[in-house]
């Protein structure tokens, strides 16, 4: 659908970028914060569509972020009891989800005007442009800042999976590249990709 | 503001006079400061004597424009003027006899006039400033508080030696026309603006100006553009007004302009002939007097010039001077040089380099390549002021990177205009 | 005959780009040559190094040219330009290629250089839209590039050449330092100023700098007015921290011909396309530039150079500058405000510098890195490492019960000083001193070595003597 690739909320509207810039340098908790951010669209949407028609004009601002920030806090705890490790490393980022644009945007503009149905497809094809989106970005910066890609490590345990991590070349000096650790290198990454999107969107428009 | 002295090879200048004062054909427009208002008072096949009105203008200023020789009226057609326009012209068919109306033997003293009938003698000869402006000389007189007279005479612009040759050769008349204009109008003071690496000027002057202990020469450096107005006035005077210098009590004229003056209080004689320069490497370096309304395409036939293929024809000095696309262009009574060339000057254009110098250099205090850079952005256009900019050419004769800086000025003011109507 | 319509002056002035930018290479080939001599063939004359090492300088710099010419080569191919090689030529790609290359230090292994050219130029020139559109320094993104990714790799890197620059001595120390210990290594002041002391290439000799910064500015190449004013900010900034500890004028002269400041000023703070357009601009940009340096070498502990930060800050403040300067041209009053809160904040910094720094050092014994200890009867052999001039000096010591039998120097990277001090017999007062090495004499030309030597010894004889 449209939302997830010509209107995908990152690269074309470029929002919720903290959560990208911030946790994607392993690939793994990139596409577990896509999943978190997408449960909580997912809940959000409905939520908010089911009562858009009680809440008045005047505060419908903070009952929103209420709503968001209680979901937030209820699978922050679920992911703090099942898979510690994650909670240990992303788990202030889980909290940032609740000002994170793409939810309380979404909510704004689409749910309290739309029926529930439409809300939750809305959320879905948003999420997963997110998910696909920082999933993305996961890969390159963890291939090239640390020459890994991990499947799955920090949620083995709960899956009784073995971990997954692959080493792709052999360590040199030279590479992995250190910058693409730090967040200057994912202002980078992110730069290349949005300018790669507008330069296919605009060869398409033109065919 | 840097003091840049220009460096251009070109022959040596030559100061004998020539006269051509026999064209065909005279083609007079009928312009008054780009105001094409102006009512023609003569017919077709009419028979007009030299120096008779032939049209007039009555707008914000009355101003009345001459015939140059006598003979008949030919049409009235449309003709190019050297900003490449298209201006209605008297076409009048020379008969060579030079009748006049006017009486050219006639010799009064001339500080004997009062200060309207001075006023009145030079509005009815219809006398422009000839330094390349051409705005009515009367008008600069109309004020009682003028305590300064500035004589310009410095012609800044290479190429150019239209006045030095009329300095040489009428010293003497120029110097009683400055004394007799101080007399008239109260004027306390007068300086006569020269370039300090003329000696020869500067030895014309000193036969002469023993007599006249308040006029004083004053010699500016030779830098481009030491003519300008508020340069010499704050050169001289070390004052800075904000839009005309008679706000100062300071009148500035053309030393051409002064010539034409003497000749209308002592023979009665408008303003109908003036001295240019012809140069370039086609032709020989040339000061000739000539009729106005003359085409150049007549004044070339009587120099001669040499057969090429790609000629260029540049009506002014080679910094502010235009191109004009044909032979036929008349020449008006605010031209003082043309150039005839066939040098290529063009240059490979790159990306701008930011070094700064265009903004070194401009006499406006503008930069420039801030202004070519923001023509799309009108609020910041607003705050670089392009409107001061007096087209001076000196940014884009001085830029590495050969860009054209100066058409891009006009066309920031173009765009600051456009807004506004 | 047919009239041609043309715009503008009809005469140009002789200047072009392409003669500017020649100009500039002129000014850069002295500097080139000594940096050779100094870094290649006088060394090969110590016997320090081998014939195809002498040829290092030349290498990196040819490979840092050839880089940049032929990224923009390859851009102009990727957007179908018909002509590649000119556009490269007038896009002038030589120039960050080549100030990358004199600024690296010179046991850079040549990959490095290669992929810092490609992201400097990458990032720093063709994505804002090629020569003349961007905004920072294209030679000194590759060079952060370096600095943020690989700056241990150069650190631990073995290589002979590197010898540790005089700002990595200055930072040596968290007291202000004093003559004898920051500029007597190199002999004396003058040595400094001439030249002879380590560093990339660009940094080595600062009189060829100021020579060819004499030469730009007569042939009217680049911004004058960004040099005078970064090193008189610097000047004045470390006059007042001389003055306020009692040192002499041996202290500014120390902080100006240290480091890449010289070479930075003249040849990288100069570059035409990203600094200030107007004089007032110009002006502030090197205050500017002169209060980050200082700040960055004095108060922020881990940063050895502060000439590339400076730089690239003061690249970002350009509009700004542009704007205020613009105003100021049009009234020269507007000057005076941000003038006196920048002199002011000059003032107020090199005293807050020059006064919070402690006098002296504490007095702290060395920690003994002592790798293995083997006890043999009454001989007791100690592999350690002691701390040297531009890295770890490994030394095997054997004491015969409480007596030094002999010091062993196993591995260092003291590429001038060991020979020196081996020569001149220092080891074996070192073994004769028996761990009190207050009477052994230090060598001349290579006193840290000496220092350290002897404080090394001393402790590990206290250390065997306490075990």
């Amino acid at each position: 659908m449209k939302n997830i690739f010509k209107n995908n909320i990152v690269l074309s509207l470029c929002l919720g970028l903290c959560p990208i810039l911030a946790v994607s340098n392993n690939f793994e908790a990139a596409y577990l914060m896509g999943i978190c951010v997408l449960v909580v669209l997912l809940l959000s949407n409905t939520i908010i569509s089911l009562i858009r028609k009680l809440i008045p004009e005047n505060i419908i601002i903070p009952s929103y972020i209420l709503i968001i920030a209680t979901l937030v806090t209820v699978i922050e705890i679920l992911v703090n009891k099942f898979i510690p490790d994650l909670y240990n490393s992303i788990g202030l980022y889980l909290s940032l989800i609740t000002v994170n644009c793409v939810i309380f945007g979404r909510a704004i503009s689409y749910a309290s005007k739309n029926t529930v149905f439409k809300s939750i497809i809305d959320a879905l094809t948003i999420g997963i442009g997110y998910l696909l989106v920082i999933s993305f970005i996961g890969l390159i910066r963890e291939f090239l800042g640390n020459n890994t890609i991990t499947l799955i490590d920090k949620t083995s345990e709960i899956l009784n999976l073995p971990r997954m991590i692959y080493r792709i070349v052999p360590n040199s000096t030279y590479f992995p590249i250190n910058l693409f650790q730090i967040s200057a290198g994912g202002f980078i990454i992110l730069g290349i990709i949005i300018a790669i999107f507008n330069k296919v969107k605009e060869k398409t428009k033109n065919e | 503001m840097k003091k840049l002295q220009l460096v251009s090879k070109r022959a040596e200048h030559n100061y004998t006079l020539q006269k051509f004062l026999k064209p065909h054909f005279v083609y007079i427009p009928l312009i008054v400061q780009n105001n094409t208002n102006v009512v023609c008072e003569v017919k077709v096949d009419e028979y007009v004597y030299k120096g008779q009105v032939v049209g007039s203008f009555n707008e914000n200023f009355t101003l009345k424009i001459h015939s140059s020789v006598s003979g008949t009226v030919k049409e009235i057609k449309k003709m190019r003027l050297y900003n490449n326009e298209l201006v209605k012209c008297i076409v009048i068919e020379n008969d060579f006899k030079e009748n006049t109306k006017y009486n050219e033997k006639n010799i009064k003293k001339i500080s004997d006039y009062s200060k309207e009938e001075f006023i009145d003698n030079i509005q009815n000869a219809g006398i422009i400033g000839m330094g390349g402006a051409g705005f009515p000389t009367y008008f600069k007189y109309k004020s009682d508080n003028i305590n300064t007279l500035i004589v310009n005479a410095v012609e800044c612009e290479p190429f150019i030696s239209s006045d030095h040759t009329l300095i040489l050769n009428n010293c003497e008349e120029i110097l009683e026309a400055v004394d007799s204009i101080m007399e008239i109008n109260n004027i306390s003071k007068c300086y006569i603006a020269i370039k300090d690496i003329y000696s020869d000027l500067k030895f014309e002057f000193d036969k002469y100006i023993g007599t006249y202990p308040n006029i004083e020469l004053f010699f500016t450096k030779n830098y481009y553009p030491a003519g300008w107005e508020k340069n010499l006035i704050k050169d001289i005077m070390h004052i800075e007004y904000n839009n005309l210098p008679i706000e100062k009590g300071i009148v500035v004229n053309n030393v051409s302009t002064i010539y034409a003056i003497y000749e209308s209080l002592k023979y009665n004689k408008p303003s109908i002939e003036r001295i240019i320069t012809v140069s370039g490497n086609l032709v020989k370096d040339t000061n000739i007097l000539i009729k106005i309304g003359t085409t150049i395409k007549e004044l070339i036939d009587f120099i001669g010039m040499k057969e090429t293929k790609k000629l260029k024809v540049i009506v002014g000095g080679p910094m502010m001077g235009k191109t004009v696309s044909s032979l036929d262009i008349v020449i008006t009574k605010n031209v003082n040089s043309i150039i005839l060339s066939d040098e290529e000057v063009y240059n490979k254009e790159v990306n701008c380099l930011k070094c700064g110098k265009c903004s070194d250099v401009c006499p406006s205090k503008l930069c420039p390549v801030l202004i070519m850079e923001n023509l799309e952005n009108k609020d910041e256009l607003l705050k670089l002021q392009p409107n001061k900019c007096i087209e001076c050419g000196l940014c884009s004769y001085i830029c590495p990177s050969k860009i054209l800086l100066r058409d891009k000025v006009i066309e920031a003011k173009q765009v600051l205009r456009g807004d506004k109507k | 005959m047919k009239t041609i319509t043309e715009n503008g002056p009809f005469i140009k002035s002789k200047n072009s780009t392409t003669k500017m930018m020649r100009n500039l290479l002129i000014a850069l080939v002295p500097i080139i040559l000594f940096s050779f001599y100094y870094n290649g063939i006088r060394l090969y004359n110590l016997k320090a190094i081998s014939l195809i090492e002498m040829f290092k300088p030349l290498l990196l710099i040819l490979v840092g040219t050839l880089t940049s010419f032929l990224i923009e080569v390859i851009y102009a191919l990727i957007i179908k330009n018909k002509k590649p090689f000119e556009y490269s030529f007038y896009s002038y790609s030589i120039f960050p290629g080549l100030f990358l290359s004199l600024i690296v230090p010179v046991n850079t292994p040549l990959i490095l250089l290669i992929m810092a050219v490609c992201f400097g130029v990458i990032f720093g020139k063709i994505v804002f839209g090629g020569f003349g559109k961007n905004i920072f320094n294209p030679a000194l993104v590759g060079y952060l590039f370096i600095f943020v990714c690989y700056s241990s790799t150069l650190t631990s890197s073995l290589d002979a050449i590197s010898t540790a620059t005089p700002l990595a001595n200055l930072k040596g120390f968290d007291y202000v330092g004093t003559y004898n210990d920051l500029v007597l290594p190199y002999n004396s002041i003058f040595d400094l100023i001439l030249g002879f002391k380590g560093g990339a290439l660009g940094e080595i000799s600062g009189l060829l700098c100021i020579i060819g910064f004499i030469y730009l500015t007569i042939t009217k190449v680049i911004k004058y007015k960004i040099p005078c004013t970064y090193i008189l900010t610097v000047f004045i900034m470390t006059t007042i921290i001389a003055l306020t500890n009692n040192m002499g004028l041996w202290y500014p002269l120390l902080h100006i011909f240290s480091g890449g400041l010289l070479f930075g000023a003249i040849f990288m703070a100069t570059d035409p396309v990203t600094t200030p357009i107007t004089s007032f601009g110009q002006i502030v940009s090197g205050i500017l530039m002169g209060i980050i340096t200082v700040i960055c070498r004095s108060l922020i502990p881990g940063l050895v150079e502060g000439v590339m930060l400076s730089i690239l800050s003061v690249n970002l403040l350009v509009a700004i500058l542009d704007n205020i300067g613009v105003k100021v041209k049009f009234n020269i009053k507007k000057c005076i405000i941000p003038l006196v809160i920048l002199i002011l904040l000059v003032i107020t910094l090199s005293l807050y510098i020059g006064l919070s720094k402690v006098k002296t050092s504490k007095k702290d014994t060395p920690s003994l890195e002592i790798i293995e200890t083997i006890k043999n009867n009454d001989k007791t052999t100690y592999t350690l490492y002691s701390k040297g001039y531009s890295g770890k000096i490994k030394l095997k010591v054997t004491f015969n019960k409480d007596n030094i039998n002999s010091i062993e120097i196993l591995e260092h990277q003291e590429s001038e000083f060991i020979p020196k001090v081996v020569s001149s017999g220092l080891i074996d007062s070192l073994v004769s001193s028996n761990g009190d090495t207050s009477k052994v004499d230090s060598v001349s030309g290579a006193t840290f070595t000496s220092k350290y030597l002897k404080e090394t010894i001393n402790a590990l004889s206290k250390h065997h003597r306490g075990a």
